[in-house]
C-alpha cells in the first residue's frame, strides 16, 4: 500500500513538472556568454514579484497581468560578442525534451543560422505551458513559462518598452 | 499642674528607642534598594531584548523588500526580453507572409 501511494505521489509530482523543461543544458553555452540572464521563478516566487509590480505603471501593468496565472518562469539569455561562439546544435538537449503529444510545434523556422520555435504544452487538450527558443549567431533565448494558457499573453509584453 | 497638663507631659515625654531600631530601619532600607536596583535592571533586559527583537524585524523587512525589488527588476528584465523575442518572431512570420504573397503574385 505504502509503495502504491510513493508511485501515485511520484506521478502527481511528474505530471506536475511536466511542462517546466531542464535548462541546465545551457549553462555550458552561458560560459562564453558577454551577457547573460537567467531566471528561475516558481509559483511562490512569482507570487511575490508581482505582488510589488505597481497596475498603474503601463509596463509593470502589462507584466504583472502576465505573470498572474504563471506558476513558474525560467530563462536562459546569453549575449556573445563574437559570431558563431554559440551552435544551434547546443540547443539539442533542450530540443529533445519537447516531444509529442504532450508538446507540440506552435512556429518552428530555421534559417542563416537562425532557429525561432515556439512549443506549447497540453494537459488533457489545454494549454498549460510554453517554451520559447530564439537563437541567432550571436544570442541565444530559451524562455519556459509554466502555466501559460494563451499566447496573446506573452505577444503582449511586446508592448513594453525597450531594455532599459 | 491639672489632670491635662499630667497628661500632655506623660504624651510628650522623650521616649527611648529600642536598642536595634537603627540596625533594623537601616536594613530595610537596604532591602528596598536591592529590591529597586532588581526590577531596574529587568526592565532595561526587557527593553533591550524588545528592542533587539524589533531592530531585527526592521532589518528583515528591509533585507525582505531589497529581495523583493530586486526579483522585481529580473522579471522585468526577463519579460522585456520575452515580448522583444515574440515581436521578432512576429515580425519574422509577417515577413514570411509578406514573401508568400509576393511569390503568389509572381506565379
Amino acid at each position: 500500500m505504502r509503495k502504491f501511494g510513493f508511485v501515485i505521489l511520484m506521478l502527481v509530482a511528474r505530471i506536475a513538472s511536466a511542462q517546466k523543461i531542464d535548462l541546465k543544458a545551457l549553462d555550458k553555452i552561458g560560459i562564453n556568454a558577454s551577457s547573460k540572464t537567467e531566471m528561475n521563478m516558481d509559483g511562490a516566487a512569482l507570487k511575490s514579484a508581482a505582488n510589488t509590480l505597481s497596475e498603474k505603471n503601463g509596463d509593470e501593468a502589462i507584466a504583472k497581468k502576465t505573470v498572474e496565472n504563471l506558476t513558474g518562469f525560467y530563462m536562459r539569455a546569453y549575449e556573445f560578442d563574437k559570431k558563431g561562439s554559440f551552435n544551434i546544435e547546443d540547443l539539442k538537449p533542450i530540443l529533445d525534451q519537447l516531444k509529442e503529444p504532450d508538446w507540440k510545434p506552435i512556429i518552428r523556422v530555421q534559417e542563416k543560422g537562425e532557429l525561432t520555435e515556439i512549443w506549447i504544452h497540453s494537459t488533457k487538450g489545454e494549454p498549460d505551458g510554453m517554451v520559447l527558443i530564439a537563437a541567432e549567431e550571436d544570442e541565444v533565448v530559451v524562455m519556459n513559462g509554466v502555466g501559460v494558457t494563451n499566447l496573446s499573453d506573452l505577444t503582449a509584453l511586446g508592448k513594453m518598452n525597450a531594455l532599459k | 499642674m491639672n489632670q491635662f497638663e499630667r497628661d500632655l507631659r506623660e504624651s510628650l515625654r522623650r521616649r527611648e528607642p529600642p536598642a536595634d531600631f537603627a540596625a533594623k530601619v537601616l536594613a530595610r532600607t537596604r532591602d528596598t534598594e536591592v529590591r529597586s536596583v532588581f526590577s531596574w535592571r529587568w526592565l532595561a533586559v526587557a527593553a533591550l531584548v524588545a528592542l533587539m527583537v524589533s531592530g531585527t524585524l526592521f532589518i528583515q523587512k528591509q533585507q525582505q523588500q531589497v529581495e523583493n525589488e530586486r526579483s522585481k527588476e529580473q522579471l522585468m528584465v526577463a519579460l522585456r526580453i520575452t515580448g522583444s523575442k515574440m515581436k521578432d518572431v512576429q515580425d519574422r512570420l509577417n515577413a514570411i507572409q509578406q514573401r508568400m504573397v509576393r511569390l503568389q503574385g509572381i506565379q
